[in-house]
């Protein structure tokens, strides 16, 4: 793979996030660190998915985009929800998100090792 | 153009990836300073226990420590004691036993004091119609001579010549009154060895014994006396329960 700025940019946006995240001033609250911690759950599904889809080929921006803000916002909206009806909703929102994580690991792992067939013989 | 376009798609991806990495490392700073507050607290919760357990064990040591100084003036007590008794062991035990004889009516005691008598009233000075019981002699009558008696410091005192003892009892036994387990009946005399005023003034309280025994309907009788003899108690002495407890 050709390295270019374009692709170390993402690199830095993690370090970036990392940095501010360590030297801002800011704290979560305690009764939202679920809702949150739910949120970035949703946000990991939708990267992996992008990362499947990066894979096979078909990944488009606006979809990765559009699914991981839905996601998140869906998540956390759950999450709410379940708050008032004292229920743990987000439970399944777990179960649904890491479900597919590991869906989608596991098609993203037969694909790489799929890529040159020839020299992966066991 | 298309390149334009490609690089906003990496600028997209850079913003989505700075906005998630800073969400994570801000959550998990939150978690971990959650984490270590309540870990605060527990420890702080510790820290008052301990600081209780300390104040009870450190007002028990005062406790302790002013036991000790106390048993230590005893301790020094006894020595002056033995000192003062020639420095002979034998002699210092000797003058401890007479005085706990003394204290126990074990010896035949002497000295001034008052002698109380109690007798029933006369069966012709009796009213018709009453009854005879009300103008009797009772137990309680004589416990409470006794007890009027102690207060006013008698140190030796016997009933009809029994030696009342800190086990004596005084009790109703039909038509007598069982002490030492003995019978006596009427009329009582009792003696007291103590200051024969003191004695006196005690009984002759306004509402005191003697008042009392008159509305009771007894005769009473009440001597100062310079000089009384009381005997020793006679009978065996028959602990089967209570034993002296040995020192640590």
């Amino acid at each position: 793979m050709k390295l270019s700025i374009g692709k170390l940019l993402p690199l830095l946006g993690v370090a970036g996030g990392i940095v501010l995240g360590l030297y801002i001033p800011l704290q979560i609250p305690k009764e939202y660190t679920v809702m949150v911690a739910i949120v970035l759950l949703a946000a990991f599904d939708s990267i992996l998915g992008a990362l499947k889809a990066y894979v096979a080929r078909d990944f488009k921006l606006s979809v990765f985009l559009g699914g991981l803000v839905f996601n998140m916002i869906v998540a956390a909206f759950l999450t709410y929800l379940g708050n008032i009806l004292n229920l743990s909703i987000y439970l399944g929102v777990i179960f649904v998100f890491v479900t597919r994580m590991f869906k989608n690991l596991s098609r993203l792992r037969k694909m790489l090792l799929n890529f040159d067939r020839n020299s992966d013989k066991l | 153009m298309l390149l334009l376009k490609r690089k906003a798609r990496y600028l997209a991806i850079t913003f989505v990836c700075l906005i998630l990495s800073f969400m994570v490392t801000l959550q998990v700073r939150s978690v971990l300073s959650a984490n270590s507050q309540t870990v605060v607290t527990a420890d702080s919760a510790r820290l008052e226990e301990l600081q209780k357990l300390y104040n009870t064990e450190k007002e028990r040591s005062t406790n302790l420590e002013a036991e000790v100084k106390e048993y230590r003036s005893q301790l020094e007590n006894f020595e002056s004691e033995l000192e003062n008794a020639g420095g002979d062991a034998v002699t210092f035990y000797q003058e401890r036993l007479r005085q706990a004889e003394l204290l126990a009516g074990m010896t035949d005691v002497t000295g001034p004091g008052v002698v109380v008598t109690l007798d029933d009233m006369q069966q012709s000075a009796i009213p018709e119609n009453d009854d005879p019981n009300a103008y009797v002699v009772h137990d309680s009558d004589l416990l409470m001579v006794l007890n009027e008696l102690r207060d006013a410091g008698a140190e030796a005192i016997s009933i009809n010549g029994e030696r009342v003892l800190a086990t004596s009892e005084v009790r109703c036994a039909g038509s007598v009154v069982s002490v030492n387990n003995n019978r006596i009946s009427a009329p009582f005399v009792i003696r007291a060895i103590g200051d024969p005023e003191k004695l006196s003034a005690g009984l002759q309280m306004r509402n005191g014994a003697i008042d009392q025994l008159a509305v009771n309907g007894i005769v009473t009788k009440l001597e100062p006396k310079t000089e009384i003899e009381i005997g020793a108690y006679t009978s065996g002495l028959n602990f089967q329960y209570a034993s002296p407890k040995e020192e640590e």
